[in-house]
């Protein structure tokens, strides 16, 4: 295969160098068979003749050669690329729209696959990063600091074995505090991961308090000023020194989300205080391997230190999934990175069907065009092409058209993957994160395949059936067309696919609407929220209390102001997830959040049965519960839980008294169907870290942004305020992400909406082309304008409901498979179902409505002057 | 040119090249004329089939060329057999042998 290769090429570049081989070659054939005939005694004069005569052509045999060296396809290309450029020169409107659709096409199949790389392939801008795993665990990426420790000091597949815990954390310079993504690593993080810095160095034990900054904070926050090393930031109530800065293009381990800050483990204290706990499952693992092993060795023994331990009786020995090492590509957390998976397949999907419209469409233009050009091909044949070569030269043309494609979609693939990074909502909630989509040569290698394939797609058949054209046929003064299939099965699947996405981006919309208009099961209306953080070094979490107790009293005390309450979590953004269950009985998993008493009363979710929290479900007395409807029904399908004990945890349970029943509320997302929740009173269950201030207003929340921040900064004692908005603006941002995904979808349902309805233009107005001759004679013979106008219009329509209810049937699938990848769509509606398929008719009416009034506008004198 | 000369059945040139470069490399010249010689005047191959075949198994990798000087002290391109080309004579003889037995048996069945 190579050397076929090598040789074919040589022949290609040193075609002048070959070429003088062959002549000598012939030469030296022809005057040994000269030599030959003298020596049977032929004078010269009539041996060369002879020679000659046998040899045959040398021109010929030469080109016979050609061919058997395997130029002949290649050199015949460059002739056909060129002769494809003049035809195409010819006909700018054909090749523009040619172009356009496909260029359009390819954009977004780009563009998608640029998110698809940088969620999925991309592999870490580190050292040999092919080395680089991350460990996991039946798609939790996230192991207790015991664990982390046996599995680095035992193992031996591995160089090192790093610690990481990302969070939201606080980043405080020179008193100004910003929200950031920090992460918290072990001491050989650079080493294993294999990132240097750009500045400074990296920290290298797991309590110097020493932090590196991303090239980003050190852009943002500090000019870029070389003489950041040394200086003092604080965070998480802690002081610490920048060691360095990391490299541009490294934006940290969790790309395509970016990293702010790195500090070492044993610096935060609310993690020192996990490194014992077995059950605080907290840490990401990132290993490197040894030269010598592969992810499955270092698998495999992770697996049996674990066995080893679970003997030993250190370690947890219930029966769970087995440990796995993978490559770290794309998105390093493996459950987040299957979630992405499916989403970035969808979506794949998606434009996929809209390049397949695309190269319907030019297809179906080539076809019409390969038509028109019968006689030329005829000409072709007549004068000793074969039918291979006109093949060849038709799927050059559509080369052509497909590298202009492709080079027309890379640079629209720019323009919207600025478009997806800007308009991409904020990802997991309170603070904006940045994607980013890079263009790297996986993407661009991408087009270049997908232009390719495209040729073949759109090429093939129109190439292959005008190349049938015959010679003699085509002369006989009439360009002879087959008659065009009734049904053309090319533009029913058009119709089929955009209505396919047509529906798909309805049930967005339709989702999105039931979102909107869902009662979410708390108040929204004259609600205000601040996230606060209490940022001094070593207050004990009794001290905190008290802060939040005069902040809340400062809160009630201003005008406008009618209540004010403390929550761990804002409502659709669980914090806590675990597990409940009766004292015997299965676990049920939940979602926790941590309230204050007065929280059900602010947010008017009534607790229907027992009672509310009070100030004196304080840590001293019994550990309390309240759970809603649904949990309440899970647990006790026939009888009160008020009272009754409930076991808390998915590992190691703790006991805790059920007193109150709340209703339902919305607790992941807007409009879903009840999930189990449960709430702990904020005083047992406050850990530190961010808090969520909830206000009632008496007057519109938005006046009050600035008064609520200005009261809890004047608290001082290291109060720090984030966000302070409306509530309703932030359960707006909360299905951003849902109107995101529908206006992609639209996007892509509209334009495969525009191609399909070009394709349908196209063919009919080339269909009543074919026809003029007969639709004259038939109004010769009497058809009225209105009759013929009304057949056109029909063919097209007909092209369209046949499509449609293909579509329709199609729905139940589409309906399934949207609800397997996320819970929150439902299959789409009636309305749904109403509106698209009548947008398409509507279309299809529209796309006919031009080739239908030329029909109808024949003159049939002009139309039999043909004859 | 002898009326007895037949035409090769479709790929058997290529196992009679491979065959007369068994021994050692030869010219374009030489390897007609060997044929020519061994075949007893039966077989002569036309340049016009004998160099695009070269060309054809130099491609494929069985054959190797290379420059050097005739008996006259004219620069040749000599082919010689490559290790893989050698093998696949030994495919193609016996692959020939098979066919060439199978079609003995037929004729003399009937």
């Amino acid at each position: 295969m190579l050397s076929d290769l090598l040789h074919r090429l040589r022949n290609l570049f040193h075609r002048d160098a070959v070429e003088r081989e062959l002549d000598e070659e012939m030469r030296f054939h022809l005057e040994q068979q000269v030599d030959a005939y003298m020596r049977e005694g032929l004078d010269r004069h009539q041996a060369v003749r002879r020679a000659r005569l046998e040899f045959g052509g040398l021109e010929q045999i030469k080109d016979e050669h050609r061919d058997a060296r395997g130029i002949g396809v290649i050199a015949h290309l460059g002739r056909d690329l060129r002769h494809g450029l003049r035809q195409f020169r010819r006909s700018p409107a054909f090749t523009a729209l040619a172009v356009l659709c496909l260029g359009l096409a390819i954009g977004v199949n780009t563009s998608i696959f640029g998110v698809l790389n940088s969620v999925l392939f991309r592999p870490m801008p580190v050292q040999q990063p092919e080395r680089l795993i991350v460990v996991s665990r039946n798609d939790t990426a996230t192991f207790s600091y015991p664990t982390y420790r046996d599995f680095r000091d035992r193992n031996h597949t591995l160089v090192g074995l790093a610690a990481s815990l990302p969070s939201e954390s606080d980043l405080d310079i020179d008193g100004n505090s910003t929200f950031v993504a920090a992460e918290a690593v072990s001491g050989n993080y650079s080493r294993v991961i294999g990132v240097q810095t750009m500045l400074g160095r990296w920290f290298s034990s797991d309590t110097e308090p020493a932090a590196v900054i991303s090239y980003a904070v050190w852009q943002r926050h500090f000019n870029l000023d070389p003489d950041v090393l040394g200086r003092t930031i604080r965070s998480e109530s802690q002081s610490y020194s920048i060691a360095g800065v990391a490299p541009r293009e490294f934006s940290g381990i969790f790309a395509p989300l970016r990293t702010d800050i790195w500090v070492p483990i044993g610096t935060r204290p609310t993690l020192v205080a996990l490194q014992e706990n077995r059950t605080a499952r907290s840490f990401m693992l990132f290993g490197r391997l040894t030269d010598a092993a592969t992810a499955a060795q270092a698998s495999s023994e992770l697996n049996a230190i674990e066995a080893q331990l679970a003997t030993a009786g250190t370690s947890p020995s219930e029966a769970v999934a087995p440990i796995v090492a993978d490559e770290v590509r794309g998105i390093a957390n493996v459950a987040n990175r299957r979630r992405a998976q499916v989403a970035a397949t969808f979506l794949t999907v998606v434009v996929g069907l809209v390049l397949l419209i695309a190269c319907v469409n030019v297809g179906n233009l080539l076809l019409v065009r390969g038509a028109v050009r019968q006689r030329e091909f005829a000409l072709r044949r007549a004068l000793g092409a074969s039918r291979h070569r006109v093949l060849q030269q038709l799927l050059a043309e559509s080369l052509l058209l497909a590298i202009g494609g492709g080079i027309c979609g890379l640079v629209l693939a720019r323009w919207t993957n600025a478009l997806l990074e800007r308009s991409l909502p904020l990802v997991q909630g309170i603070f904006p994160q940045q994607l980013k989509f890079d263009l790297d040569w996986r993407v661009i290698t991408f087009t270049a395949v997908v232009s390719l394939l495209t040729t073949v797609l759109c090429g093939l058949l129109p190439a292959w059936r005008a190349s049938r054209t015959d010679g003699l046929v085509a002369f006989k003064g009439e360009i002879l067309v087959g008659t065009p299939r009734r049904r053309p099965l090319g533009l029913i699947a058009q119709v089929v696919m955009s209505f396919v996405l047509l529906l798909v981006a309805g049930t967005f919309v339709q989702t999105l609407v039931r979102m909107q208009t869902a009662d979410p099961g708390f108040a929204v209306n004259g609600r205000l929220y601040a996230y606060s953080f209490i940022s001094t070094p070593g207050i004990a979490s009794a001290a905190t209390r008290q802060i939040y107790s005069r902040a809340l009293d400062e809160l009630k005390a201003l005008p406008g102001i009618r209540n004010a309450t403390l929550s761990y979590s804002l409502p659709l953004m669980p914090t806590g997830s675990d597990c409940v269950a009766r004292t015997s009985g299965p676990r049920i998993p939940t979602t926790t959040g941590s309230v204050d008493p007065e929280y059900f009363q602010t947010m008017k979710i009534d607790v229907v049965a027992g009672r509310t929290f009070t100030a004196s479900d304080t840590p001293g007395n019994g550990a309390v519960v309240i759970v809603n409807e649904r949990l309440a029904n899970g647990l006790w399908p026939n009888g009160s839980p008020i009272g009754q004990r409930v076991m808390i945890g998915c590992h190691d349970a703790t006991a805790a008294t059920v007193i109150g029943i709340a209703r339902n509320s919305s607790i992941r997302s807007l409009g879903e169907t009840p999930q189990p929740h449960l709430y702990f009173p904020f005083a047992q269950h406050f850990s530190g870290g961010l808090t969520a201030i909830l206000v009632e207003t008496s007057t519109p929340p938005g006046s009050l942004v600035e008064p609520v921040r200005r009261t809890l900064l004047a608290l001082g004692q290291g109060v720090r305020v984030y966000t302070v908005q409306p509530l309703s603006e932030y359960v707006d941002q909360s299905y951003s992400a849902i109107r995101w995904q529908t206006s992609v979808l639209t996007t892509f349902g509209l334009l495969a909406l525009v191609l399909a309805a070009i394709g349908l233009y196209g063919v009919i107005t080339y269909r009543v082309a074919l026809r003029t001759r007969e639709i004259g004679v038939r109004m010769a013979l009497g058809a009225s304008r209105r009759n013929v106008f009304r057949e056109v219009v029909g063919q097209g329509l007909s092209i369209a409901l046949i499509g449609v209810a293909i579509g329709e049937v199609l729905t139940i699938m589409v309906g399934r498979l949207l609800g397997a990848l996320d819970p929150d769509i439902q299959p789409p509606g009636i309305i749904v179902l109403t509106v698209t398929g009548l947008i398409w008719i509507v279309v299809s009416i529209l796309a006919t409505y031009v080739p239908a009034a030329r029909a109808s506008g024949v003159n049939p004198l002009i139309a039999l002057r043909y004859e | 040119m002898s009326d007895e000369q037949i035409d090769l059945p479709q790929g058997t040139l290529d196992l009679l090249i491979l065959k007369t470069l068994a021994l050692e490399p030869r010219h374009g010249w030489a390897i007609s004329e060997r044929l020519h010689q061994i075949s007893s005047a039966t077989l002569r191959i036309r340049q016009g089939s004998l160099y695009p075949a070269l060309h054809r198994l130099e491609r494929r990798g069985w054959i190797k060329a290379s420059w050097g000087t005739s008996d006259n002290n004219r620069r040749a391109k000599y082919y010689g057999l490559t290790k893989k080309g050698r093998t696949r004579l030994q495919t193609e003889i016996s692959a020939w042998r098979k066919l060439t037995t199978a079609v003995a048996q037929v004729i003399e069945s009937v």
